[in-house]
């Protein structure tokens, strides 16, 4: 777990954040609605392939929205690549880390268990459904 | 949603309606809401007691239970004692409960199942699933019934904490919203390990943390598992399941295709259940005779239906037994013991 695969910071407002991070010079990349779900996200490309995404919850009762209300906007998940996430999992569970998701393609740190920030595993073969698109649309 | 009832709401069993609907509102879109302070400190001490006490009985067998080689080791459907002092108004007949309940399911709803739930030390990771499959399995035939889509629950599962339940003692976790993806609907099984593309749309998962006392009011549809317990002692929990009155299976499936006759039986009778061969039988909850005062003189304020029927010496209840094979009938003759 030594590389960031992509970094998630919560908003409030999609469209005000995309407009922030364009400022800033950042080229927006790809942005979707899930409904059902109830999330707005937006993707923004860097140099070296790595993303920022951004979040914002469309509901008032899912995950996101929760998390937005107990701790505001701001960077909410750090997304580390793995060469093995089974190898990964075991490794911090024998260490006595808290995680999430354990078994499902989805493998999280607890909070609790790292200084506040929610963690998550991604494998380094793993690609990105949004990414495909892009490809495709390309 | 988190809620947390002051005492006198405790005490008196009435609650703002609409804390009551804003409770049925995050059941209907989160898939559950944990309600604080809603039984007793002395019937949380006594039922913690006798469930610690059954625990040990239990694994002093040295045997899995039948529920452990279906879902994972350390995870016990653990029967509570059906007689006094164990079975308590505040537990079997709450208000606060009854009044969730019938907010969510409607008048007439029914308990189907009253059951210990404790995770041991060294429990492993259970399968994730979902507890009850959907009601209506199209748009078109959810609006024939009335319903929205994606369709409501017909059960509502509460989760009673005897003690307090964090990640430290393995909180259950939980995929919030996720009973309301409609993929699921006509899924043949309750495991959702084969469908990883949406388990990734519903990540990441949460814990169902419930203080010392409170209920977890959950959509059993909601993806959820057992995960392994740190501490160093059992975490004890009491499950009780109540199901819309319009559901006539002994486990609370709606049946759709039940024939007039069946239903005029059901009506006429309202403790006849349909049992898994479809034959019609006694779908109550059995109960020791000594405890019937505690039913009595509790009336529902909301209409519910305790659906019991009570026993008495030298009939028991053997609460070791699984009840999530046997429902109610768990009756023998003489002593009681987790070796059947």
């Amino acid at each position: 777990m030594t590389e960031i695969d992509h970094i998630v910071l919560l908003v409030r407002d999609i469209d005000e954040a995309i407009e922030t991070w364009e400022r800033l010079g950042f080229k927006l990349s790809y942005r979707v609605h899930l409904d059902d779900v109830g999330l707005a996200q937006a993707f923004f490309i860097l140099a070296d392939g790595t993303f920022i995404e951004l979040i914002a919850p469309t509901v008032q009762d899912n995950i996101y929205a929760e998390m937005l209300r107990q701790k505001g906007e701001g960077l909410r998940l750090l997304s580390f690549r793995v060469d093995d996430l089974d190898e990964a999992v075991a490794d911090l569970l024998q260490k006595g880390v808290t995680l999430r998701g354990v078994g499902t393609p989805r493998v999280f740190v607890e909070p609790e268990s790292a200084s506040g920030m929610l963690i998550q595993l991604w494998p380094k073969d793993r690609p990105h459904r949004w990414r495909d698109t892009l490809e495709q649309t390309a | 949603m988190k809620y947390h009832l002051s005492d006198q709401e405790r005490e008196t069993g009435i609650i703002p309606s609409e804390t009551l609907k804003a409770i049925a509102e995050a059941v209907r879109t989160t898939g559950y809401a944990v309600v604080g302070n809603v039984v007793s400190k002395e019937t949380i001490d006594l039922l913690t007691g006798s469930v610690l006490e059954d625990v040990e009985r239990v694994r002093a067998t040295g045997k899995k239970t039948r529920h452990e080689e279906n879902t994972g080791e350390g995870h016990l459907q653990l029967g509570l004692r059906r007689y006094g002092p164990y079975v308590r108004a505040d537990l079997v007949a709450n208000p606060v409960i009854e009044a969730v309940v019938a907010a969510v399911l409607g008048e007439g709803a029914w308990l189907g199942f009253y059951n210990g739930n404790v995770n041991c030390p060294g429990s492993t990771y259970q399968p994730l699933h979902f507890d009850r499959p959907y009601s209506w399995k199209t748009p078109e035939d959810a609006q024939r019934d009335g319903q929205s889509w994606p369709p409501p629950t017909t059960t509502l599962s509460c989760s009673i904490a005897l003690e307090e339940i964090t990640e430290a003692n393995g909180a259950t976790e939980i995929y919030p919203r996720s009973h309301l993806e409609t993929e699921a609907v006509n899924w043949t099984q309750n495991r959702v390990e084969p469908y990883p593309d949406l388990i990734e749309k519903w990540s990441p998962p949460a814990r169902m943390p419930i203080p010392q006392g409170g209920v977890c009011f959950r959509d059993p549809r909601m993806w959820h598992r057992g995960v392994p317990n740190p501490a160093s002692k059992p975490r004890a929990m009491i499950a009780a399941t109540y199901h819309a009155g319009r559901c006539k299976h002994w486990r609370g499936i709606y049946i759709q295709d039940l024939d007039p006759q069946t239903l005029e039986q059901c009506a006429a009778d309202p403790t006849l259940r349909l049992m898994d061969d479809r034959t019609l039988g006694d779908g109550r909850l059995v109960f020791q005779s000594d405890v019937r005062g505690v039913f009595e003189s509790a009336p529902s304020r909301f209409g519910i239906n305790r659906n019991v029927r009570f026993i008495d010496a030298p009939e028991r209840v053997n609460h070791f037994q699984d009840s999530h094979e046997l429902g109610g009938a768990r009756v023998v003759m003489g002593e009681i013991s987790p070796e059947g």
